[in-house]
């Protein structure tokens, strides 16, 4: 069973234009790298309206229940709002988790302002993981999602990215000193001992991957797991049960 | 025969980048690349003690005959001193092309101090390897823009554009289109779905060719942006060692060695 821990659907509207914008393309995706089941949250919404996001990505997944498990994007600087379409999402269209891109959209937000706090102290009522994206930048570093994480314990922090280009070794020191961290191996930096380190650290039950579909390539995602000097059991772990057990996904 | 344009001298500048990398040693990397089926590297030279460093990547190369092509690093602010250990690299040492790195040696990539070792280039006819970056990483130093002037002052120098901008790679699409004597080089960095698709479409898969960056990145990622790409298998072919061997006019691995 292999389960796409942070994956995408909707279109993008910066940087190139993308080739697959279609849910049946990323359908197509998963079939051919033989991808189960996969996380999903909307690139509008992360980019822009996350109201119209959640709204369309909610329609797209009803084509197929089977293979999306619904993630909810916010922009916490909405306040009341962001936290009432947080629970509709949750709570009414059974998404399973929520969603922060705190340096994607127009004006960045720092991942640990309070703003950020009361939609995780959401999340925490609601009991539901919660995805960042985290990089070397400021705003969205591993030390301030470590602060989100020391804040509200209780929460499955998925450290998206893992730090992404230059910041996996603080991701990887925020996650070995709290134990609700867990870390996302998506599309960060391809250093050849950053699955292996982490594993090592953390142990094989808080890392999880993801292909960053359709943004990147899902090969190399696939292939830094399956080529690391890991055990096959942590590889299993990691490529599906890690992310079923922190959604509370039978199977 | 799938050939490695990107790979570092295990020196200490580059091993910090993942301290816990198990390569150490250039035989540590020769028995990772061989694990991951890569054969042959255009080998650059370590960016601390460059001077130090050539010394040391000639030795090196001359060890394992066959395995590597040696590229010199230097860095154009020593001035003469830079011409002349460019001159001795590559007349007698044989190393065929350089490395320029401005992020890491700290000069603008079209300063005049690089444009003097890049007239050199040119009398010794020998291809520039750069490191080239963007905006999102804040590499002002090798800016993508930058060699937009290189690539049209030195039409005779084949400038290959290392990582090609890595996120900035749409644009570098559009410099090689404009400019014929610019290589995409698609190591690391940006794993976007569809950069090999893109590249292949703007100028032919005869200007691009794969590196790993070896010993930072793990060449089997950077093997799966090619080889699960939607591009042809000859597309592949060229890009995974036909077209840097070319570019070197090196013969088959098995016709050196006899």
């Amino acid at each position: 069973m292999i389960v796409d821990a942070h994956a995408h659907l909707g279109n993008f509207y910066a940087s190139y234009p993308l080739r697959i914008t279609t849910t049946e393309g990323v359908i197509q995706l998963m079939d051919r790298f033989k991808i189960d089941m996969a996380c999903v949250s909307s690139l509008e919404a992360v980019q822009f309206n996350f109201f119209e996001g959640n709204q369309n990505l909610k329609q797209e997944i009803e084509k197929y229940p089977d293979r999306f498990i619904p993630l909810c994007t916010v922009n916490p600087r909405f306040g009341e709002a962001a936290i009432l379409e947080l629970h509709k999402c949750v709570q009414e269209w059974r998404f399973r988790g929520l969603n922060l891109h705190p340096t994607s959209g127009y004006q960045p937000y720092p991942a640990d302002c309070l703003s950020a706090q009361e939609t995780l102290s959401e999340a925490s009522k609601l009991r539901i993981p919660v995805l960042i994206h985290s990089s070397q930048h400021d705003m969205a570093h591993p030390s301030r999602i470590s602060k989100l994480a020391d804040t509200f314990p209780d929460v499955t922090i998925i450290m998206g990215n893992m730090g992404y280009m230059t910041a996996w070794q603080d991701a990887i020191e925020a996650a070995k000193k709290y134990a609700n961290i867990v870390l996302d191996t998506t599309s960060a930096q391809m250093c050849i001992s950053l699955v292996k380190r982490a594993v090592e650290v953390v142990g094989p039950e808080r890392v999880v991957f993801g292909t960053n579909m359709p943004l990147d390539y899902p090969g190399p995602n696939i292939v830094r797991i399956t080529w690391a000097e890991i055990s096959e059991e942590a590889k299993r772990k990691i490529m599906g049960e890690n992310i079923l057990r922190i959604l509370r996904i039978k199977y | 025969m799938i050939m490695d344009t990107h790979a570092h001298y295990p020196g200490s500048l580059e091993v910090s980048l993942d301290p816990f990398s198990p390569i150490k040693t250039i035989e540590d990397e020769i028995s990772f690349l061989s694990s991951r089926g890569v054969e042959r590297a255009v080998l650059l030279a370590p960016l601390g003690d460059w001077l130090k460093g050539n010394r040391m990547t000639k030795e090196t190369v001359e060890r394992y005959p066959g395995w590597f092509v040696p590229f010199c690093t230097v860095n154009p602010t020593f001035g003469e001193v830079t011409v002349r250990e460019l001159h001795k690299c590559v007349k007698e040492w044989g190393f065929r092309g350089l490395k320029l790195h401005p992020q890491v040696h700290r000069y603008p990539a079209d300063s005049l101090m690089a444009q003097r070792v890049m007239e050199e280039a040119a009398k010794l006819r020998v291809p520039v390897f750069f490191h080239t970056g963007d905006w999102m990483v804040g590499q002002p130093y090798s800016l993508l823009a930058r060699y937009v002037k290189v690539a049209e002052m030195f039409p005779d120098v084949t400038i290959i554009m290392g990582h090609m901008g890595v996120s900035d790679w749409p644009e570098a699409l559009a410099m090689a289109k404009r400019y014929d004597n610019l290589i995409l080089d698609t190591t690391g960095s940006t794993i976007t779905y569809g950069v090999m698709e893109a590249s292949v479409e703007a100028v032919g898969a005869e200007r691009i060719v794969w590196g790993s960056d070896v010993p930072l990145y793990d060449p089997i990622m950077a093997l799966s942006k090619v080889r699960d790409s939607d591009i042809s298998e000859e597309a592949k072919r060229l890009i995974l060692g036909e077209n840097i061997a070319r570019i070197l006019g090196l013969k088959p691995k098995g016709v050196e060695k006899r």
